[in-house]
Parts: structure tokens; sequence; C-alpha cells
């Protein structure tokens, strides 16, 4: 199946108008919308390279999005970094986090891997959440360092993620047509068959675990500037990761355009739901929760699945 | 304490070879249903517990047939993946119909303690363990000695020749998922009497389950028992010398290693 | 002549079960070894030891001078050992075409970049006969042109020794006539040396140069097909069935 990116000027067009958008100064509502909804763009793609491609299912995401975060913190309070300047070395130490517990995590069969990241997410959160330097329960403040004016603070934040999120959707495209991509895929339909043709699985696999996390852990650091706290229960969340996993599958894993559809129409969604009446009965993760139980009983390839057939 | 969720786990597990993520959201359905009962009606959580285990067999059979049947023939992952949408579904409804305080249980003898062999025990666990008890020999007699829990324990071992034999694997497998729906509600009363619990806390319930499952060998009852045993004497052994901070930590890090270390159902080389 | 892969005592336990029980076969380059034993005999166990999907207990695994031992699958791929599977297995999410291409990128064909790939990838498929295929899903070929996509992404990683896991199991008469003739021509066009196992007695016996013959993990003979066939403890182990090898 050629997939080719459909229309690409339609990308081109769209990626124009977002880098517009900012600078026609629009409520600050709106920015902050865009901006979350590229957040999670960079988060659910980052997934989809190892749960999607690979099919090794994440539940722990959030661990190297934490750990981009912390590593962020703490260079602002050492050094003063601003996010762009942090975010490489916090992706860096993200993916090296993710290649040594890749290792031995990788070798898991899924639902064990899975399993594995989760709890990995919870002993990643207590470890960062009591350690003396990381404020031991405390947190650490991340503010400054940024233009003091709202509108100017928000077009900054928003051209991070916008940039994040243009890099991480690149990576995949070219991903998805590289040597790389299929042996991932390959891994992913069948293993043994994989290794039967020379694909050397654990090394593809540790690639795509550090790039996933790499990706995730440069969200961090963003988002430790633009929270302006770092504090391990606040930013382990497993909303985060489920939030990852969910608009991946839902929009279509192993697709680029999936994980960009399902966080734009998700995200929208979960703002309109606990904006509205029915917010007061917290339904938006019931919401997600039925999505992902629909996707999986009905439509395993999520919303890209229906629009190909 | 941990032994009572665990078995349930670990029997659903050997049977359908499925990891069931949402045994954790409903236990803590368990509890706050006893809560509830308890709050509203004054009836004492044992009995609720006795209760439970129809309701939660019932409940077990509807998820396997609506949730998990449907996809037996995909990868392992995709049952992952639905009972995860299950628990998330799950845990936000308690979180609507009971709000996210913490809660606790307290009978009257929830406070009160015995001496016994010199050491203070509390009625509560001691009650508790006893349920663990009860409920364990209980499924260990219904395995070993009924044609039903022989069935089960065949198709655990090996799904194909359980078939050949004539055994109804599909009914089975939904039988042990109804049983271990039924010892999660227990469960959950149980541990709702000792522990404080709010909606979050099914995640914690199920890794210290699945830790225990593995130690004991998945699929192993009698195992599961042991290692419960185990893992709760560790705990609050460790509370004691460690901060309580780190008392988790040191759970899921042991639960990494033996995920880690010890290859279960992998590495049986059925190759091509 | 030299041996191409030499297994010498080679033995593989699981549990209790002793699968592979100190066998020595010898393959030498060029020829067509059949590899026949009732249900349980250990051929596909022998295979996945060659193919390094397990690890020998005891004995030694030689090809061309290098030991297979320990190896990974991926790594035997690479030394020149390539192998189909009883039921095939292809890559679902990809399309036929690219189930081969991966082998060509991964294999020993020394091509990285994907368009070269793809283009040899075709080059394979016209030459197993499923040129028309290529950009099929999977899932629309039958049972036949999988297992010519199997082959087909074997030989895309240019090996040297093909070990062929059933590969006529389920086809009707003349998709086995075409099947012989593949494997007639893998020898001949591209000195491929084979290894078949095959349940279809006068199918391998025809196609073969030397049978071995496995019976609960023991070799219990190995010569020319004729002599084989009328050998007795081959007759007791298939209980009575006698087969002569037919014609060429």
């Amino acid at each position: 199946m050629r997939k080719r990116l459909g229309r690409p000027w339609l990308w081109l067009a769209l990626l124009v108008v977002l880098i517009v958008f900012p600078f026609l100064e629009p409520p600050i509502f709106y920015m902050r919308l865009v901006s979350t909804i590229l957040l999670f763009i960079v988060l659910a793609q980052s997934w989809n390279i190892i749960g999607g491609y690979t099919g090794y299912i994440s539940f722990g995401h959030v661990t190297f999005f934490g750990i981009g975060a912390y590593v962020a913190a703490l260079l602002f309070r050492a050094a003063g970094w601003p996010p762009y300047a942090a975010a490489v070395p916090a992706g860096l130490a993200a993916a090296l986090f993710a290649l040594i517990v890749g290792f031995p995590t990788l070798r898991l069969r899924g639902p064990y891997f899975a399993i594995a990241t989760l709890a990995l997410s919870l002993v990643v959160e207590v470890a960062l959440a009591n350690l003396p330097f990381t404020g031991s329960g405390e947190g650490i403040v991340v503010r400054g360092g940024m233009p003091f004016t709202r509108m100017a603070l928000e077009q900054a934040f928003y051209v991070c993620y916008l940039a994040l999120a243009a890099l991480t959707v690149g990576a995949v495209v070219w991903m998805e047509r590289s040597k790389f991509g299929y042996g991932l895929r390959a891994i992913r339909d069948d293993q043994d068959a994989a290794l039967s043709v020379g694909v050397s699985g654990i090394r593809l696999k540790l690639v795509a675990f550090a790039l996933s996390s790499f990706f995730a852990g440069m969200a961090g650091s963003i988002y430790a500037h633009r929270a302006a706290y770092v504090s391990a229960p606040d930013v382990f969340t497993l909303d985060i990761s489920i939030k990852s996993l969910v608009y991946a599958v839902v929009g279509g894993s192993s697709t680029v355009a999936g994980p960009v559809i399902g966080s734009v129409l998700m995200e929208l969604l979960d703002i309109g739901l606990t904006t509205s009446v029915l917010g007061q009965i917290r339904i938006d993760h019931i919401v997600f929760g039925v999505l992902l139980g629909i996707v999986v009983l009905a439509a395993p390839r999520g919303i890209m699945g229906l629009t190909s057939r | 304490m941990y032994a009572l969720p665990a078995v349930g786990l670990s029997l659903i597990w050997g049977v359908m070879k499925i990891v069931n993520i949402a045994h954790g959201v409903l236990a803590l359905l368990g509890s706050y249903v006893a809560l509830t009962l308890f709050r509203s009606f004054g009836l004492d959580p044992l009995l609720s517990a006795v209760l439970m285990l129809p309701v939660f067999f019932v409940i077990g059979l509807l998820v396997q047939r609506t949730l998990v049947r449907p996809i037996v023939s995909q990868p392992e992952i995709s049952s992952l993946m639905i009972l995860f949408a299950f628990t998330i579904v799950l845990e936000n409804v308690i979180t609507r119909v009971w709000t996210g305080d913490f809660r606790a249980m307290t009978p009257s003898y929830s406070g009160v303690s015995f001496g016994f062999a010199g050491a203070n025990l509390s009625i509560v666990r001691t009650i508790t363990f006893a349920m663990a008890v009860v409920a364990v020999f209980g499924l260990d007699a219904f395995l070993m000695r009924t044609y039903t829990g022989k069935a089960i324990r065949a198709t655990a071992q090996n799904q194909a020749a359980a078939m050949l034999a004539g055994i109804d694997t599909d009914r089975t497998g939904l039988i042990a998922f109804g049983i271990g729906a039924a010892l999660a509600g227990v469960a959950g009363v149980a541990l709702g009497l000792i522990y404080s619990f709010h909606p979050s806390v099914h995640i914690l319930w199920v890794v210290k389950s699945f830790l225990v499952t593995v130690l004991g060998g998945v699929g192993n009852i009698r195992g599961a028992f042991a290692a419960g045993l185990l893992l709760g004497i560790a705990e609050s052994f460790l509370g004691t010398y460690v901060s309580f901070r780190w008392v988790d930590f040191c759970i899921y890090g042991l639960l990494l290693l033996v995920l880690l270390v010890r290859p279960h159902g992998l590495l049986r080389g059925s190759g091509a | 002549m030299s041996a191409l892969l030499r297994a010498e005592r080679l033995t593989k336990r699981f549990g209790g079960l002793v699968a592979v029980n100190a066998i020595d076969l010898e393959v030498r380059a060029g020829e067509i070894l059949g590899l026949i034993g009732p249900n349980g005999s250990g051929k596909t166990t022998l295979f996945n030891l060659i193919a390094g999907v397990y690890r020998p207990d005891t004995g030694s695994l030689v090809f061309s001078g290098r030991d297979l031992a320990g190896l990974a699958p991926n790594d035997v791929c690479r030394l020149g050992i390539a192998r189909t599977f009883q039921l095939s297995r292809p890559f679902h999410g990809l399309d036929v075409l690219h189930n081969v291409a991966v082998a060509v990128l991964y294999g020993n064909a020394g091509i990285g970049a994907v368009r070269a790939a793809e283009t040899e990838a075709e080059r394979l498929l016209e030459y197993v006969g499923l040129g028309p295929s290529a950009r099929a899903p999977v899932s629309r070929l039958t049972l036949a042109q999988r297992k010519r996509l199997e082959i087909a992404r074997a030989l895309a990683t240019r090996p040297k020794l093909l070990l062929l896991d059933e590969s006529m199991a389920g086809l009707n008469a003349g998709e086995i006539v075409s099947a012989i003739d593949l494997l007639r021509r893998l020898r001949q066009e591209l000195g491929l040396t084979l290894i078949i196992v095959e349940h279809l007695m006068q199918v391998i016996m025809g196609v073969s140069d030397r049978i071995a013959v496995l019976d609960a993990g023991v070799k219990i003979a190995d010569g020319r097909p004729e002599d084989v066939a009328h050998d007795r403890k081959v007759v007791q182990a298939y209980l009575g069935a006698k087969y002569a090898p037919s014609g060429a």
C-alpha cells in the first residue's frame, strides 16, 4: 500500500496557517488550545513510533515526558536555560534512559512490555519525587527566562510546540518510507519472521524506543517551562500515558496522519466535554475509554482505517 | 492480603492467557459497593463480601462475553487494550458516582485488636486473612475436585489438547473469568476494610497483584497465595525501615525486576 | 565434496523431551536433501536449530566453516541460510512487494535503498510467478501464492542454503507440479542447496538427491531415495507404508 501523504499541498497549507496563526494575535484561549493540541500531537506521534509502527504498546509514555520535564527544570535551576535550549538535552536524557531500560524490557512480549512500562512510570515517578536534588516532593519552580508580555509568552510557547510537532511528524514521515520503518513494521507483524530475513530485532526496537522517548522528552521540557512548576505527581500522570495511547490508536496507529487527527479530534472532544454541562460528571475519560474499546473491537486501524477503505 | 486479588488474576491469566488489567478496578468497585451497603444499609462488609460473589461472577461473565471473547483471535495485546479501556471507563464511572474523596470502611470492629501469642493483631486483618484463606482453599478445592475445575486447569495447561478432550474451552474461559471477577469483588471488600481507597488506587492494586501473580507463578493458585502473604509481610517490614514513600518504589522496582528476569510463558520455544 | 552444513551429535531437549537426539547430518553444496519422518520426529526442531531459533544443548553445527551454535536468527540469515515456515508467516501490514523488499533490505543483497529494494523485490516476485500480485495486500493471496511469497522472501536474502518447511502442504496437484519445478530451478539456476521437509512421499522421493529419515529425534536412515525407501527401519517407522521413488 503505497501510502503517499495524501495531498502534500494540504499539509503545507496547514503548516502555513499554523505558522501565521499566533502572529495574528488571536485570543489567548485559542492559542493555548492549539498549543495543547500540538503538544498531544507530539506525544501521540512519538508514542506511535514504538506503539504503532513497532507494535510494542507502551502504557508508560509519560515516563519520558516526565524525565524531559525534570531535566529542563534542573537545567533551569542550575544554569537558567530557557526551553528551546533545554529541549535537546532533555530529549537526549529521555532517550538515554529509554535505551537503558529498553534493553531488558523490549525482550518482553506485548502485554508484559505494556505492564512493565506502566510499572516503570510508577517507579520513576516515585524516584523523582523523592530524590533530594529534585525537590523532595516539593517540585522545582521554573519561572522566568522567557518574554514577559502574555501574548509574547504564548506566542513563544506556541512556536516551540509547533516546531516540535512539525519535527515529530516529519520524522515519522521519513521513517515510514525508510528501511528502518519497514524493518519496524516487519517486527510488528511477525518478529520471528523478521528475524529470519535478517532484521536485527533488538537493535531496531531500541532505536525506535529511544526515538519515541526523545520526542516525548523534548515535549516535557517545553511543558516544564510552560507550567512553570515541575513536581512528580503532577507531571507523571497516568492521564498523559493514556492520552498518548488513546489519541494515537483512535486516530490510527501505524499511520502518519492518525495521531494528528486523533489528537485534534480527541482533544477538542475533551475540551468540549469538560467545559460543557457534561463536564460536571467527568464524562470525558469515560468517552475515551469507550472510544478505545470501540476501536479495538471494531476498527483496529482507527479513524484512518475507516477512511482508507 | 494481596493474595486474594492475585489469586483471581492468576486464574484468569492462566486460563485465558489474558492479563486482566481491569482486575484492580473491579476490586475497587467491590470496595465502593460494600461501602455504600455499609453506609446506607448498615450491612456489614463481611456479609457484603458474600453477596459480592455471585454479583461479580455475573459481571465477570458479562465482561468476558462482550469485551474479551470477540477478540480472542487477535493478538494478546488487544485484550489488554480492551480491558484497559474498560478500566478507564469504570474508574471514571466510580469517580462520578462516589466522588474522588478518600474513603474507608469502618465497621465497629475496625479499630479493635486483640492479643494473640504475644502479638497485637487487628481484628480486621485477621478476618480478611481468614477470608483470603477460605477463598483460596475453596478455589483450590473447586479446581481439584470438580469437573469444571479440572476442565479449567486442563485448558490452562494446553488449550488445544483440552479441546480435543471434549472440553468446551470457550465456556471454561468464561467461567474462569467469572470466578476471577468474583474474587476481585471480594478482594475489594477486604482491601477496603484495611486500607483507605480512592478512585485511582486500583492501578496500585493491580500492579501489586500482578507482582504476586508473577512471583507465585502464573496460573498457580497456591503459589499466588504464598506470594501474596510474602508480599504483605515484606511490605509491613519495609515500612518500618524505609520511609513510606520509598516502599512503593521498592514494590514497583521489584515488579520490574521480576518481569525482566523471569521468563514466563514467553520462551517455551514453540517456534514455527 | 565438502559439506556445506555439518551437524554432529546435535541434541535439543525441552524439559524431559529429547526432540533432537545426537543427530549427525551432512549437507553437500548444491544438493537437495529431503528430510522425512513421522510427526513429532524432530524435523521442525532441527530446522529451528539450524536457523538459530533454538540453541543446541550439545553437539556442533557448522556452516561453511562457521559455527552456528548460539547465533541469533538474523545473524544466521546473514551467513547465508534462509528458511520458510511451515504455516506461512507473511507481514500482514505490508503489501506483497514490501514483504519481499524488507528481506532485500535486511538480507545479504547489499541493497540499502528502499527504491532499489522494491525493484529487486519485483524481480524476485516475477521469478516465483507472483509478479501481478506485487501491490496486493497479503490477505488476497491464495495458499499456493503465500507459499511462493515465503520462498521469494527467503530468496531475497541471497542465501546459499534454503530450508523449506512443508512448502507444498495444502497444494493441489497442479500447484504441486509448479512447486516442484520451482525447486528444481532454485537449484539449477540459482545454485542453491536445499533441505526440504515434506509429507508427500512421491514428491520428496522424486525431487531429492538424498533422503534423511528421523524418528523420535533420531536419524534412522540417510541415503539415496531408493535405498531409504526399502530400509526396514524406515518402513517400520511409517507403519508399513511403502513408497518406491517415482521416475526421475
